[in-house]
């Protein structure tokens, strides 16, 4: 991790279904197999997709025992971010006492680590009421991880946003360098864009608007180049991003770089890795992410 | 009008019923002559459907001429429509595309990327133009009704300091 601590970056779009969570996981496993950068992905979404992902991927592999032992313990030892949270929205405790180490913080690779979601982080929502003080959590939990002589010293951190404005994601994006957004060509992911560009602003303020990077996922494409639908709607995206910029006044670009539209990315994660056709587009598009919020 | 009848819808009635009459009884010719025709076929065991005769090969549809537009201005084109639909409805847009021929609608449709008709009259092709512009202009449009106004960059000039607009006050009346 350099001085200024880690590189933190939230994937996120109120629209389900875009590929926030492959895009994610695979700029994670790209970014640490390629780069040789330390990379800690969060699972923030109640839905765990990650996470089960991960336990699906080990139910064929090797490595199901392994997670699946270590999540047992994490719960048992109350090492999850339910607990994190639990632990900081304490009314009366005046320090945030939770310690992180490898008991939280799970090793799915020797640069590439992960923090699983739980389903009570579903019902947080209900129970936590000084909302304007978890803004904060994030912020904070980054604090000890940086500061924990037993974990590594991360360059990367990335977050699987849930598909709404969350405790969690609220808190994210309170705190991170960079948000982003995937979309597909359609109208319905396009018009999430437009969604979170004119609200962002007005929901986490007085924090600082982190830059928005807006990129086309799941391209569609024709002879290895996007179709005319899928360049209609990067048009249309870019437009969109340019409007929301001068009229909120907030730091909004859309990326030249596209990822095209593959089946088998799903078993990017269940499967062990990037489909290799896949693997220059998140290195592309990560360089351009890397322009654009160095 | 016949002297037969008093009025016109009176024989305008009796016309309608001898149609109804022929038109019987021609369902009951056609009826027979399926019958018959059926019978025949059995009797010389004949094919359910006539060989067809040697067919001439089928006519080429006429090439439709080359399009007048290049793709760039197909799309500068198009950047003209959505404020003419947004200030003159659809009206406006069907306005500004009649001018244009079907090769030159049918190359828009194409730039937009929108599924072009199988059979690409006037009438589908704009109303696929239609359809983008549509599209851009709900892209584009926000109504967060929660937000202050001066969040969404028009605050108005008589806005609070929260951001709501004062309603002016009834004086009230005396007497």
């Amino acid at each position: 991790m350099s001085e200024r601590g880690p590189k933190t970056i939230a994937t996120i779009n109120f629209k389900g279904g875009v590929g926030k969570t492959t895009v994610t996981w695979c700029l994670g496993d790209v970014v640490s197999s390629f780069s040789g950068a330390k990379v800690l992905v969060f699972d923030l979404d109640a839905q765990m997709s990650l996470t089960q992902a991960i336990a699906l991927n080990e139910a064929t592999g090797a490595l199901h025992d392994k997670f699946q032992k270590w999540y047992d313990i994490a719960i048992a030892r109350q090492k999850t971010m339910f607990h994190a949270l639990d632990e900081f929205t304490k009314p009366a405790a005046p320090h945030f006492d939770f310690a992180v180490g490898f008991d939280f913080i799970y090793q799915v690779t020797e640069d590439l680590h992960f923090v699983p979601s739980v389903e009570d982080l579903y019902w947080m929502e209900l129970e936590v009421f000084d909302r304007d003080g978890v803004k904060d959590f994030i912020r904070r939990l980054l604090g000890k991880i940086q500061n924990s002589v037993k974990l590594p010293k991360y360059d990367v951190v990335l977050f699987d946003c849930p598909p709404s404005f969350t405790l969690l994601s609220y808190s994210v994006l309170s705190c991170c360098d960079l948000v982003l957004i995937p979309v597909n060509p359609d109208f319905f992911a396009s018009k999430g864009t437009n969604l979170i560009l004119n609200s962002l602003k007005m929901r986490i303020e007085p924090f600082p608007v982190p830059k928005i990077g807006v990129f086309m996922n799941k391209t569609k494409t024709y002879a290895g180049a996007p179709t005319k639908e899928s360049e209609f709607y990067m048009r249309e995206v870019a437009r969109v991003c340019g409007q929301a910029a001068q009229s909120q006044r907030v730091q909004a670009r859309f990326f030249d770089s596209w990822i095209p539209e593959r089946v088998g990315v799903k078993r990017a994660i269940t499967g062990g890795g990037v489909p290799g056709e896949l693997v220059q587009p998140f290195k592309d598009l990560w360089s351009e992410m890397m322009g654009y919020a160095p | 009008m016949s002297e037969d009848f008093r009025t016109p819808s009176e024989e305008l009635q009796h016309l309608l019923g001898q149609i109804g009459d022929v038109k019987a009884a021609l369902r009951e010719i056609a009826g027979r002559l399926s019958r018959i025709e059926q019978h025949v076929k059995r009797a010389f065991r004949l094919p359910k459907s006539p060989p067809r005769g040697p067919t001439s090969p089928r006519q080429p549809r006429p090439a439709l001429p080359p399009p007048t537009l290049s793709s760039s201005d197909a799309l500068k084109l198009f950047d003209e429509l959505p404020p003419l639909l947004e200030s003159h409805w659809r009206e406006g847009v069907e306005r500004r595309l009649e001018g244009l021929d079907i090769p030159d609608l049918k190359l828009i449709v194409q730039e937009l990327g929108a599924p072009l008709p199988s059979k690409p009259s006037r009438k589908a092709l704009t109303a696929a133009i239609l359809g983008r512009a549509n599209e851009r202009l709900l892209l584009s449009r926000n109504r967060n009704i929660t937000a202050p106004r001066s969040a969404t960059g028009d605050a108005p000039k008589s806005a609070d300091a929260d951001g709501t607009t004062e309603v002016p006050r009834r004086r009230p009346t005396s007497g």
